[in-house]
């Protein structure tokens, strides 16, 4: 299972999340691992509390960052996949039609 | 006839002498946090093992079973049971009391513990850790010698006090070294006791604290060939957090004390309260007593600047 833009992810409630300096790190006891994400990183993570479609989660850090597109989807998608794959993430089946 | 002595905030009550604290035996004490006896530890198989091989649960109480001197068991951070074989060298138990056994105790009780070494100026303490050989004792040493006291070598238990400062706990009234260290202090190694695992390594008496004092600082001590007297540079957010997780004393114990997410917390709050400061520096001896004086250089200016 991979992310793309019309998937819908939110934070895992399994790790145990807290914020230094505005980062945030992360300890896994399901994977026994600490994780730590650096600054555009924890705001993702901050940024997934409540499920959310990664083409806005993308759309919203483009306006701030003022970053080309094409690159940040990419880096976007990426780290989400991490994520995942770490099961720090989940993605979210959202019926279809439904308008959020 | 017991002994009592207060370390690392706590005061010990145990059955037979621990002449490595000495300084620090207390005539007459208030309420006993730890009381460590001799007795037996029946064998049951019921134990549960953990990540550590040398390291059991029974029930809640861990089992510590070390071929050279016996069995230990540490239960509710407070109750230390040693099954000594009778052969066992005093020394070396004693040791595992202070190392590991002391190490269970801290996390069954929450405390936080780091692999550090500290020295106090004036009121407040600034700590070093690092991997071993990273120098941590030496830099504590060359600190004292311009003046510091030790507040400790090696096993560094912290608390937060009311305010949400972190208070560093007089710990071991020791400094370990090694021979070329001592050297480069101008010290001779005659006359100082032998570590036991480590014929190499020296106990240096030294002027300690007798009381917790607030630690401002923590230096990462880090070596290269081409960092000269030292590079320093703040570590901030998750790598100062991550820092404090990798360097807690006898971090593999965690589980087994069930402080796992409790441990995780109190770093991230340690990680916020203190500066974190890497500080690279050239291996080997020839440059420390010039890393260490740029160090208490630096704490002055820092104290300087705190006042001004």
């Amino acid at each position: 299972m991979t992310v793309s833009l019309s998937s819908v992810v939110v934070q895992e409630d399994e790790p145990i999340a807290a914020e230094v300096d505005g980062e945030v790190v992360m300890l896994s006891e399901r994977a026994g691992a600490y994780f730590g994400l650096d600054g555009i990183g924890s705001e993702i993570w901050k940024l997934i509390a409540q499920p959310r479609r990664v083409s806005d989660l993308c759309q919203s850090l483009a306006q701030r960052y003022d970053a080309d597109g094409e690159t940040l989807t990419h880096d976007v998608t990426s780290f989400l996949d991490e994520l995942l794959a770490r099961r720090l993430v989940r993605l979210v089946d959202e019926p279809s039609g439904k308008s959020r | 006839m017991s002994h009592t002595y207060r370390v690392h905030g706590l005061t010990l009550q145990c059955q037979f002498p621990l002449p490595e604290l000495a300084r620090r035996e207390v005539a007459c004490p208030g309420p006993v946090d730890i009381s460590v006896r001799t007795g037996l530890l029946p064998m049951t198989d019921t134990a549960t093992p953990t990540s550590v091989p040398y390291l059991h649960l029974v029930d809640k109480v861990a089992v510590f079973t070390f071929e050279d001197t016996g069995r230990y068991s540490v239960s509710d951070g407070n109750d230390v049971v040693v099954d000594a074989k009778a052969n066992a060298d005093p020394a070396l138990l004693r040791l595992h009391i202070f190392a590991s056994i002391m190490g269970m105790i801290c996390h069954q009780r929450g405390l936080l513990v780091l692999h550090a070494s500290a020295v106090a100026f004036g009121n407040t303490a600034v700590a070093f850790t690092g991997p071993p050989g990273a120098g941590k004792s030496t830099m504590a040493a060359h600190c004292l010698a311009a003046g510091g006291r030790l507040v400790a070598d090696d096993v560094l238990v912290l608390s937060f006090d009311e305010k949400g400062g972190v208070l560093a706990h007089p710990g071991m009234p020791n400094v370990k070294l090694w021979r070329d260290a001592l050297t480069s202090l101008g010290r001779d190694t005659d006359g100082l006791r032998p570590d036991w695992f480590r014929a190499e390594k020296f106990h240096l008496p030294s002027d300690d604290v007798q009381t917790s004092i607030p630690l401002t600082r923590l230096y990462v001590l880090d070596t290269d060939a081409t960092a000269g007297d030292g590079e320093y540079a703040p570590l901030r957010g998750q790598v100062a957090a991550s820092v404090l997780i990798a360097n807690t004393y006898r971090v593999e114990y965690l589980d087994a004390a069930n402080r796992r997410n409790a441990h995780f917390r109190d770093c991230i709050r340690l990680a916020s309260e203190i500066d974190v400061v890497w500080l690279r520096r050239e291996a080997g001896a020839a440059r420390l007593p010039a890393t260490a004086a740029a160090v208490i250089r630096e704490l002055r200016q820092t104290s300087e600047r705190a006042r001004a």
